[in-house]
């Protein structure tokens, strides 16, 4: 007997977890390296590092102590930004990352974890541009 | 992960086991026999022949805990012997006093009784365990009171393994005439139980804990005054009223092979659980921040329940494919919290999240441990290498 068994996790969310190509620091110092970090009382903690020169996000780096879910939309993100420009960051959305990666509706407040650490990133960076 | 083509390596057996090769054939002799299908209370020859087989297997139950016969009442598992058990004496002897007594660390099917009794009006105690798992016997004499009518505390912890004094307890009970309710549903077929030796007046086991078939259990009731049950449900004489309704007669077959399979195989199969546990614990406990949850002393060698420091409980799960063991995680849990085991236990919430309990059955092998050491190594270094600076810098540490 075989039944259709259904995986609370996607093919891509199955392939960042397990080869997050952009967990770490980053490797070398750039214009501008800024980092940032959320958490929250679940024990959930993310870290964001960016490398900027210019404009130019050249290297995303995360850190996590999360669920599958969260780790794979840290590392989605990463995948997304790394060599736009540092405004393209506002356009990040979460419920594309939701689509995406097909998170569970029971999940996806997860995500807010990492727009949180975007939020944090962003305003650093401004901060910087501006000093 | 799991990489393509990997077999699962099931090392879950305290959440349920294979049916044994031998319980499954008796089953199947039975449905396709010419008795099988009768109703046991049908006073004719088939229906004779199927009560024939369901006496049989009470036997085979009765024998592996050195009851009587008639001492055992079946029912469909665990869950449903505990609310018998609890329910019934609670409610029978309701006009001598309302107070009762359980642990926080029980299952759910025991706490979940205790909380709807409290709702109804009785009061309960409840009685947290020291850091060992186990129950300090001084603090359960204290709650004690004069109208004190029912004890709860089970035999084996089914996250834990920890093994209560079950002995002392029902001791105790028994001087001050309180009844003394065990969930069993961990050690029977497992551990040697006599229920002659020991001052228990209801215990509570389950068939698939021990290679039996799912959906059929039973609750030994004691033959001794004062011991009776308010039924749950009514409607017919089976199994001495307490719990009626046509009896399952195939899955009472198969509870009664594998009761017997276990009482033969049970020291075995023991020593068999001792070595394995051992071996998987000498080859992680060199991990930084691992803790054993539960004094190795006091632990059945069924289970080894781990937490690890700076892991997510839910990416330990993923990342320890193919191996199916269960998490102490809330998001692992129907309930969504993390264990109330653990945290009664002292565990932080942290830990409790990334507690995973290894649970060995008659067919695990060496070669399986093997690989569940190598899995869980590499989980945890992969994890802790993701996880923010200042963890990951402590767990090398």
């Amino acid at each position: 007997m075989k039944f259709a068994v259904q995986d609370p996790y996607s093919k891509k969310v199955r392939g960042y977890f397990v080869n997050p190509v952009h967990a770490g620091n980053l490797r070398k110092s750039y214009t501008l390296n800024v980092s940032a970090a959320a958490d929250d009382r679940q024990g959930n903690t993310i870290q964001l590092e960016a490398g900027i020169d210019g404009d130019t996000l050249q290297e995303l780096r995360f850190r996590a102590l999360a669920c599958p879910h969260l780790i794979a939309a840290a590392e989605h993100f990463c995948v997304r930004f790394e060599g736009r420009e540092t405004k393209s960051l506002q356009e990040f959305d979460p419920w594309e990352t939701v689509r995406e990666l097909q998170i569970p509706p029971g999940k996806t407040g997860r995500i807010l974890l990492l727009e949180d650490a975007i939020q944090s990133l962003r305003q650093k960076i401004g901060d910087h541009s501006h000093s | 992960m799991r990489n393509p083509g990997e077999q699962p390596v099931y090392l879950d057996h305290a959440a349920t086991t294979p049916v044994d090769a031998a319980v499954a054939a008796a089953m199947m002799a039975c449905l396709e026999s010419p008795f099988g299908f009768a109703n046991a209370s049908s006073s004719h020859l088939v229906g004779r022949q199927s009560a024939a087989a369901i006496e049989h297997a009470r036997r085979q139950v009765a024998t592996l805990l050195n009851a009587e016969p008639h001492e055992i009442v079946f029912t469909s598992g665990a869950t449903e012997s505990n609310n018998l058990a609890i329910f019934g004496a609670a409610k029978q002897r309701a006009h001598r006093g309302r107070h009762v007594v359980t642990m926080t660390t029980e299952h759910k099917a025991v706490t979940e009784c205790f909380e709807a009794l409290e709702r109804e009006g009785f009061a309960v105690t409840w009685l947290n365990p020291e850091d060992s798992g186990r129950l300090d016997l001084v603090r359960l004499e204290s709650a004690l009171r004069d109208d004190t009518q029912l004890v709860s505390i089970m035999h084996v912890n089914n996250e834990t393994g920890i093994v209560q004094d079950v002995a002392s307890i029902g001791a105790i009970c028994r001087a001050r005439g309180i009844l003394y309710h065990c969930d069993a549903a961990q050690s029977a077929g497992k551990l040697a139980i006599d229920v002659r030796k020991l001052p228990v007046d209801l215990l509570s086991l389950t068939a698939h804990k021990f290679h039996g078939p799912q959906g059929i259990g039973a609750l030994y009731v004691a033959d001794r005054p004062g011991c009776r049950l308010a039924p749950l449900i009514h409607g017919g004489p089976q199994e001495r009223r307490m719990r009626p309704g046509t009896q399952a007669v195939h899955q009472i077959v198969g509870f009664g092979m594998a009761s017997e399979l276990a009482l033969a195989r049970r020291d075995a199969d023991v020593l068999q659980y001792r070595r394995l546990c051992e071996r998987l614990w000498q080859g992680i406990r060199d991990l930084p921040d691992l803790r054993r949850n539960g004094a190795a002393e006091h632990t059945f060698p069924g289970i080894l329940n781990v937490s690890a420091g700076g892991v997510d409980g839910e990416s330990l799960m993923l990342a320890l494919e193919p191996l199916c063991v269960a998490s102490g995680a809330a998001c692992n849990s129907q309930s969504g919290e993390s264990s109330h085991v653990l945290r009664a236990m002292g565990c932080t919430d942290a830990s409790a999240q990334s507690a995973i309990r290894f649970s060995f059955g008659r067919g695990t092998d060496k070669s399986e441990i093997d690989m569940a050491i190598e899995r869980y190594r590499w989980a945890v270094k992969h994890l802790r290498s993701l996880a923010p600076s200042g963890i990951a810098a402590a767990m090398r540490a």
